[in-house]
């Protein structure tokens, strides 16, 4: 097991939640979930064809490779999880592309789809903000308590807690998760905006706004962890 | 190993440039007018596309008309110059394939 101390609750949690993804994965349901967000390159006939076809391949794959990971160690089938659904879908991506590019197209012209160079900076906006809790962490870590209250009631009174390594470990996965899906959009945003594009989003203009809201879900999460830091270190002001 | 289709391989470069150069802009398109030689599946063709945008020779720009999303192709300098140099390379072949010294 990767990380010994967790809570049996999180570990049953995990493992309820890895077979019942992998389920639909196996089922083939999943594939209709990433197109609700749809990526701009389903927005061609040909182009969603070979998306939906990728994303159902590799869902097929990683839901069986989840299953049996999930025998064994469910945290780690978490992990083969999360690095597993990006890797299809930038797989499926691809696939889209390939097929927006080679799909017939009835009529010439159209607005250009311009990158938004701008976006770049969004980057390293998200990783200096992903920085800065995993730092206050690694300094401030032998000064924490062993327990760590880790969620308050509406009164603000702990009613959630959790050890050290246990902590220290959901706050680096956490960060370093939302700090990538941001990095990631942004960077899709400066170099391929058409992907950004969606059944609902189809104003080039507006293909920035996504990254931006990613950024803000990243420097919320961050500022989280770092008050309960603070609040566990007695500082509570 | 199919001898002819590792023939045709080494001419796509050629070929998607002077079609772009003549206005097929689209990969549908490419792809159709090059049927008759040797029949390159999709994959190879968007393969060498990307190569030769990549390499600066072409240009993509994505477009949208609102609902759908297309990509359309055109020839750079650097494609231009290098369209005359493999057509030379390619006249020079022809020459030698059908008996004329140079």
């Amino acid at each position: 097991m990767l990380i010994p101390y967790w809570p049996q609750g999180v570990i049953t949690f995990l493992q309820i939640v890895n077979i019942i993804v992998a389920l639909l994965m196996l089922i083939n349901a999943l594939p209709k979930i990433p197109l609700r967000s749809s990526f701009g390159y389903t927005l061609s006939e040909k182009g969603r064809k070979y998306f939906l076809r990728a994303w159902r391949r590799g869902s097929l794959i990683l839901g069986a490779i989840v299953l049996i990971v999930n025998v064994f160690d469910p945290i780690l089938a978490t992990y083969v999880m999360m690095i597993g659904t990006i890797i299809i879908t930038v797989y499926a991506m691809i696939e889209g592309e390939k097929g927006a590019i080679m799909d017939e197209v009835p009529e010439v012209g159209g607005v250009v789809i311009k990158p938004i160079g701008a976006a770049r900076y969004l980057i390293y906006v998200n990783l200096i903000i992903a920085l800065i809790p995993i730092i206050t962490l690694i300094l401030l870590y032998p000064y924490l308590p062993d327990v760590l209250v880790v969620h308050f009631d509406l009164n603000w009174k702990p009613n959630g807690w959790m050890n050290k390594p246990g902590f220290a470990a959901s706050l680096i996965i956490s960060v370093s998760m939302v700090a990538f899906l941001a990095c990631w959009y942004s960077y899709l945003a400066w170099k391929k905006p058409e992907a950004l594009l969606s059944r609902k989003v189809k104003d080039p203009s507006k293909i920035v706004l996504l990254p931006i809201l990613l950024t803000v879900v990243t420097a919320i999460d961050a500022l989280a962890f770092i008050y309960l830091i603070f609040y566990n270190l007695g500082a509570r002001s | 190993m199919k001898p002819e289709k590792e023939f045709w391989k080494g001419t796509y470069y050629l070929l998607i440039l002077k079609n772009i150069k003549e206005g097929r802009r689209y990969g549908y398109q490419i792809r159709k007018a090059l049927e008759d030689f040797g029949n390159p599946s999709e994959s190879t063709v968007y393969d060498t596309l990307k190569k030769l945008e990549k390499g600066g020779y072409i240009k993509g720009k994505w477009l949208t008309d609102g609902k759908r999303i297309k990509k359309e192709y055109e020839l750079t300098e650097k494609g231009e110059e290098l369209l005359k140099a493999l057509l030379e390379e390619a006249r020079r072949l022809c020459s030698y394939l059908i008996g004329l010294k140079e």
